[in-house]
């Protein structure tokens, strides 16, 4: 039982971690607070919905499909909308993303109706494989490899790679990075277009999962910005292990204690924001 | 022009008195809107339920003004001190048996403020991000700690049973909400003015100072920490009064009131109507209630989206608001004319 | 008695020492500043004079040694603190509030000098002292045409003019001045230049420029900062006769 609470609770963590990843790296270069996140999240789950339900393209393409097509919808957001807002202050930042879920949560209850919609998952996902001497759900199964993909892939390229460099060097010190030549305003539109990437790749994972309906955009948000607060920005390592923390806890404490979970998560949350607000792994 | 040292010195003087009361002098104008809001009950009784809300909404957008408009600090939980006046009124009636409205109203306001002077000590340490995280988590904290204690506060079926004597011992609460009105209207008025005479007040002209320049503030001397949470608790208070204003209005509350979405409208309200100028909540906080009362008669797909679209278009080409348009276009004209 | 409170010196430190990371930005320094003094504070760039200036006011709190204002020891003390003991400064960039006035920007150092920062109970416009000594200031750094408008529409020669306009507001006895002349064209320095020379004899002045002429004129002791450390310290006949400072500051050459 314990075992595969555990379990739930990892596949959890890794759709928390897709979700939350590309929102710290964009805040974290950046320095938006972007509360539309999970508007992002929320058109690449019913872009996956569509191409899957309606359409019948296989599963792993669909899933790719929707993720490049809202990075690719994210550019003129970044260059029409978020570009006027990188200077200005919180409250216009803060307001602009919600006006912005807003809009995106009618036009989503508009176009697919208020209900929860699910995906239908081919046989391969839908059954179950057997580990430690047990049955798991595959589609679980196949969560948690897709986030350690991602996590892996994040990590290389962000180490190993020229773009990852350069992101790094924005991240520390924006005016230094452009004073070394680094065109800025190509990386935030790169590097936005990889956070939207993501965020719709978590919420197209998270269809079957947690459920999908127009407050998607909204509903995951506080968690979602506590992973990228106790992880620390623009950090993969410790938004990983703010996700892992979060995400068995949030699925533990739901299971022993059902009426109070949510309490139990966020009062803890709320003692590591203040006690190490530069995140778990970061520097006090 | 030889003007004569002394002489220098007086116009200095006068210029500046001339320039203070040009910036917190009342004028005539200022009268017109409690005017109409007076009026209002008498030409449209049959609106007077929505009326109440708007003043209830005014005051709670006011509250938020004295932090994010005059200091500059931006919360996404002040539906926290909203809620715990609201559940502070409705607990005393439903759940204690005491109906007299104004001290439940005064009990609201003290929880309220009490509860923003301790959740302030810790959060006012915080800046930028990390503030409006914390605000965020703690809010959503309050929140659910209400959902699970469903037992106490009624949860998302509500709290039952809130009954309220007569205001005063002499007025009874009538259906259409004409008592209800006027309360609204008392306590918005009384702590509209309070606000309007402190925004001339050296305290109020700190929190600027602090918005501004939070460096030079302290090396002027200012306890930053301290200035802020007092305004934080005065905050507070009136946001748990209005909370407690919507509770024996509506005599019924769900955990709604502690919830996110009131946060993120409530600063909706202010930036609509403009920040830091004590008129723009309320000219926010009218616009936005009557807006979605009539958009969401067609459907809350069209509120939704229309809010969304109007914040968006607000942020992009009108940042000071409402009121800061029409000062714009009023400046436009006189240079026309002149 | 008095003798020896006369001599104290209003402001000193001993043996101040700050890190960041490996690198020692300010070694045990120590320095005194006397009533009435005129000290300059020169150095190459990176020589740690601002880091100086920063613990001296309490932004910084040093790894080792003490500040002290007159004989209190203020290493605890917050900046906030070290301002109710007669401690202002002025900063190398702008530090103003720039969509105030140039009144409300210099009242509110006014109402915080007058204590009565925190005043809920009175109207601006009742405390007839606080609009009475900042349009004397104003005056005295000729603002009077400026005194009604935003700082955001103020020339920078101007805005710099403010910044030390905000710090007499305090009326401190010690005044740190960070490099008032920053950014100001040698041509348009006259006003500020003015300012400083005229001001109170009774304020003790630490200053850090670059301009060298001006300091040679307008200082009576002058400190000379290098890599963090004392490199030398005297009268400006001295500091210019000096053949370390001449080889690691003046390029070689004497000073005339």
């Amino acid at each position: 039982m314990a075992l595969s609470i555990f379990f739930d609770g990892i596949a959890y963590a890794m759709i928390l971690f897709v979700l939350a990843v590309g929102l710290s790296i964009t805040m974290g270069l950046m320095g938006v607070i972007n509360l539309a996140h999970g508007a992002f999240a929320m058109a690449g789950g019913y872009l996956a919905v569509v191409l899957i339900n309606r359409l019948a393209v296989p599963f792993v393409p669909a899933l790719l499909l929707a993720v490049a097509l809202v990075a690719v919808l994210s550019v003129p957001f970044e260059r029409m909308l978020y570009a006027a807002i990188y200077g200005r202050g919180e409250l216009d930042q803060v307001l602009m993303t919600i006006g912005l879920t807003l809009m995106s949560m009618a036009v989503a209850t508009y176009l697919f109706g208020p209900g929860p919609v699910t995906l239908k998952l081919p046989g391969a996902l839908d059954g179950t494989v057997p580990a430690f001497g047990r049955e798991f759900p595959s589609y679980r199964a196949f969560i948690v490899g897709v986030g350690a993909a991602v996590f892996a892939a994040l990590w290389f390229s962000f180490e190993r790679t020229v773009l990852g460099a350069k992101i790094r060097a924005a991240v520390d010190n924006r005016a230094m990075a452009e004073a070394a030549g680094i065109n800025t305003a190509r990386l935030f539109t790169l590097t936005f277009a990889l956070g939207c990437g993501l965020a719709a790749l978590g919420g197209a994972l998270a269809v079957n999962v947690v459920g999908l309906t127009p407050r998607f955009a909204i509903q995951y948000l506080v968690v979602v910005l506590a992973v990228v607060a106790v992880g620390g920005l623009g950090t993969i390592g410790g938004t990983m292990a703010a996700a892992l923390v979060i995400g068995v806890a949030d699925v533990a404490a739901r299971y022993f204690f059902p009426g109070a979970s949510a309490f139990l998560i966020y009062a803890p949350l709320l003692l590591v924001m203040l006690l190490r607000p530069r995140g778990l792994l970061g520097k006090v | 022009m030889e003007r004569s040292e002394r002489g220098a010195d007086t116009s200095g003087v006068s210029a500046a008195e001339r320039f203070l009361k040009g910036r917190d002098g009342l004028r005539a104008i200022e009268a017109l809107p409690w005017l109409a809001a007076i009026a209002f009950p008498i030409a449209f009784p049959d609106c007077a339920l929505l009326g109440t809300h708007v003043l209830i909404m005014m005051l709670f957008a006011l509250s938020l003004d004295v932090i994010v408009g005059y200091a500059g600090i931006v919360t996404l939980g002040h539906a926290a001190y909203f809620g715990v006046g609201a559940y502070t009124a409705g607990l005393v009636s439903a759940r204690l048996g005491w109906s007299e409205p104004i001290s439940g109203l005064l009990a609201a306001g003290i929880a309220a403020g009490a509860f923003g002077l301790v959740t302030g000590s810790v959060l006012l340490r915080y800046q930028h991000l990390a503030l409006i995280m914390l605000t965020l988590v703690l809010s959503t904290m309050v929140f659910e700690l209400a959902n699970a204690w469903a037992d106490l506060t009624g949860g998302w079926d509500g709290l039952m049973g809130i009954q309220l004597g007569p205001l005063l011992g002499l007025f009874e609460w009538d259906l259409r909400g004409l008592t209800s009105y006027g309360y609204a209207l008392t306590v918005l008025m009384a702590s509209f003015w309070w606000l309007r005479f402190l925004s001339a007040s050296p305290f109020m002209q700190g929190l600027r100072g602090i918005r501004e320049n939070r460096a030079r503030m302290r090396a002027i001397g200012t306890p930053i920490t301290f200035h802020l949470l007092i305004a934080f608790t005065l905050s507070a208070t009136l946001a748990g009064v209005a909370g407690a204003l919507f509770a024996q209005a509506n005599a019924f509350i769900t955990i709604e009131v502690l919830g996110f979405e009131r946060s993120a409208a409530v600063l909706t309200m202010l930036l609509l109507g403009g920040v830091g100028r004590l008129y723009g909540a309320l000219a926010g906080a009218l616009v936005f209630i009557v807006a979605a009362d009539w958009l969401a008669k067609m459907s809350p797909i069209y509120w939704e989206f229309g809010v969304g679209l109007l914040l968006v278009l607000v942020v992009l080409l009108y940042p000071n608001g409402l009121l800061g348009a029409i000062e714009r276009v009023r400046a436009q004209c006189r240079r026309r004319s002149a | 008695m008095t003798a020896a409170a006369a001599s104290a010196p209003l402001l000193s430190t001993a043996g101040l020492s700050i890190s960041f990371g490996a690198l020692k930005v300010v070694q045990s320094v120590d320095f005194r500043l006397d009533r009435g003094a005129r000290h300059a504070l020169i150095g190459p760039n990176g020589a740690g004079k601002t880091t100086f200036i920063n613990l001296l006011s309490g932004v910084l709190r040093p790894a080792r040694g003490i500040v002290c204002i007159g004989n209190l020891e203020v290493n605890r003390l917050s900046v906030e603190q070290r301002v109710r003991c007669g401690l202002a400064r002025t900063f190398q960039i702008s530090q103003l509030f720039r969509n105030l006035t140039v009144f409300e920007n210099v009242s509110l150092a006014v109402m915080r000098r007058r204590g009565v920062g925190m005043s809920m109970f009175r109207r601006c416009s009742s405390h007839a002292v606080v609009t009475q000594d900042a349009m004397d200031i104003i005056g005295t750094l000729g603002l009077d045409d400026e005194a009604f408008q935003p700082i955001r529409e103020l020339s920078y020669g101007k805005q710099r003019l403010v910044e030390l306009a905000i710090a007499l507001g305090l009326r401190p006895r010690i005044l740190l001045l960070d490099e008032p002349m920053a950014g100001i064209p040698i041509g348009e320095r006259g006003p500020i230049l003015d300012v400083v020379a005229k001001l109170d004899p009774e304020i003790a002045i630490l200053i850090v420029e670059h301009d060298i002429d001006f300091v040679f004129q307008f200082a009576s002791q002058i400190t000379v900062l290098a890599n963090g450390s004392v490199l030398a310290r005297g009268t400006p006949a001295e500091i210019a006769a000096d053949v370390a400072v001449a080889e690691m500051y003046l390029g070689g050459g004497s000073h005339e």
